[in-house]
């Protein structure tokens, strides 16, 4: 029953993944709009502003972090805040199946749908702009599935920090924006200037953004040791944190 | 006879408030039980600790020989509940959420039937968030049945349904005692209580004034109202009125 009982919520939950707005465009739809638009501007010519490698190249890892950013810190949390403002939880938990498989399952898909979303943008960038990817796929994906964790965790973490909807929702929000275009994900970090550097070094994905593009370039992981130290920690932290909130959460 | 449900002294408490204090009843194999009060008087968190959903700050609750905290998801296999103030998640179709929560369980109840006996199978395409209150009632008794269970437990029946609608349910409820399931009815409504209800449970800010048959009620209601209340052709909602304080009703000079 539990394996039936499962599946039918994961294809559920995939089909009202694909009715909202939000989610499906901006990770899917946006990236790829992003990368046509400055494709398009600056094409792919190995520049040396970029040491030597095209726009793209540089932009896709990034364009991944946002994509990342959108399953991670909107789609997931904003899905869960629902859910638990307007008691679906509640009536779930009324049913063998219970709440914490609905939010597993809830995880699950918003990861696959990030996977997913990440496997189109890759595709797309090779098929338009012919990026080049020196990095190895055993370094790449590692570090891509522990971005991916990390990120994610922070969005967990927010919907069990938050009871009331309007504080979760705004807290979501406002990391989002503000990690979406001061990471380096939208716009390259190397237009920053070295002071703004500074503060832009205190977020999560501009961690994110090092370590996959580094993976990208195919550069030594340790000169990126820092960025993976800070996302292996918030992934725990945020993970187990929200973990013991939820636990501690009156559902009723 | 063994009970289904049995309460034994059940407290429940909000920080300081105490919400339900030492209520003690069962529910006995093929009844109605009904719980009956005013709003707050402790119904709503009295289920809730039956369904499991809150945890009791005293007592003990055996619901169908398990305890409903800790053995939560096998409970649900024979239990089936209504409950008040849930949603469904938005975007969802009639037919998508009755087919969903028809995998949680071995062998559900046909769910295509019971939508053309609830007149629900003319939405079964529509989004759950676009039916008017009696069809999402009406869907929330369908799914509350779908594990074909020994125990219904049934917040606020018919809250929101028209006379008509209501008095299909009562036949739909007498229906389902007769294929022996139990119910345990919360109800603001008297008339439902006496057309359906075997035994009540009558509560008053937290506690259970009263366990036992209707008729029993009547003679409770003799013994204890103050002789000017009592009337011997008082009517079941008489009876509950006379038991609940009087609120200051709002006139148009309290306004003023």
């Amino acid at each position: 029953m539990k394996t039936k009982a499962l599946i039918k919520t994961a294809k559920m939950q995939t089909i009202l993944y694909f009715r909202e707005f939000f989610g499906p465009f901006f990770s899917i739809v946006f990236p790829i709009m992003m990368l046509i638009l400055f494709g398009s501007i600056y094409g792919n010519e190995p520049d040396e502003w970029f040491g030597g490698r095209g726009s793209m190249d540089v932009s896709v890892p990034a364009y991944l972090g946002m994509v990342i950013a959108v399953g991670g810190l909107m789609t997931l949390p904003l899905g869960l805040i629902d859910y638990q403002s307007s008691k679906v939880y509640k009536r779930f938990d009324a049913t063998p199946i219970g709440k914490e498989n609905i939010v597993l399952v809830q995880i699950f898909v918003c990861l696959i749908a990030c996977i997913i979303s990440s496997i189109i943008l890759i595709v797309a960038g090779k098929i338009l702009y012919n990026i080049h990817i020196e990095g190895e796929w055993f370094v790449i994906l590692p570090m891509f599935l522990l971005s991916l964790i990390s990120i994610f965790s922070i969005g967990f973490l927010i919907t069990a920090l938050f009871k009331n909807t309007k504080i979760a929702q705004a807290a979501s929000w406002i990391l989002y924006f503000l990690m979406l275009f001061t990471s380096g994900a939208t716009i390259p970090a190397e237009l920053f200037p070295e002071s703004f550097k500074v503060f832009t070094n205190f977020l999560p994905l501009t961690h994110v953004v090092e370590v996959l593009q580094c993976t990208f370039y195919g550069d030594q992981l340790d000169t990126v040791g820092l960025s993976i130290a800070v996302i292996t920690a918030i992934a725990l932290i945020c993970t187990t944190a929200g973990i013991a909130l939820y636990q501690r959460r009156n559902w009723a | 006879m063994k009970a289904l449900a049995e309460v034994s002294n059940l407290t429940v408490r909000y920080g300081e408030n105490t919400a339900v204090d030492k209520v003690s009843f069962n529910v006995q194999a093929g009844e109605i039980l009904a719980i009956i009060g005013p709003n707050g008087s402790g119904k709503t968190s009295t289920v809730e600790c039956l369904e499991g959903l809150r945890k009791p700050a005293e007592g003990s609750i055996t619901v169908l020989d398990k305890n409903p905290l800790s053995k939560r998801c096998e409970l649900y296999k024979e239990l089936g509940v209504q409950l008040q103030d849930v949603s469904y998640p938005e975007k969802i179709k009639v037919d998508e959420l009755c087919e969903w929560f028809a995998s949680f369980y071995d062998s559900p109840a046909n769910y295509q039937k019971m939508l053309e006996l609830l007149d629900l199978s003319a939405k079964r395409k529509r989004y759950v968030n676009k039916l008017s209150g009696g069809e999402k009632q009406r869907l929330s008794i369908l799914l509350s049945l779908l594990p074909r269970p020994k125990l219904l437990i049934l917040d606020e029946l018919t809250t929101g349904l028209d006379p008509e609608a209501r008095r299909n349910m009562w036949d739909s409820l007498s229906a389902v005692r007769e294929s022996g399931t139990s119910v345990v009815l919360v109800s603001h409504y008297m008339d439902e209580v006496e057309a359906l209800a075997d035994r009540i449970v009558f509560m008053l800010r937290g506690k259970a004034l009263y366990t036992g048959t209707l008729k029993g009620f009547r003679d409770y209601a003799k013994q204890t109202l103050a002789p000017e209340k009592w009337q011997d052709n008082m009517s079941m909602e008489d009876i509950y009125l006379a038991f609940v304080p009087k609120k200051e009703r709002l006139t148009l000079e309290a306004i003023s």
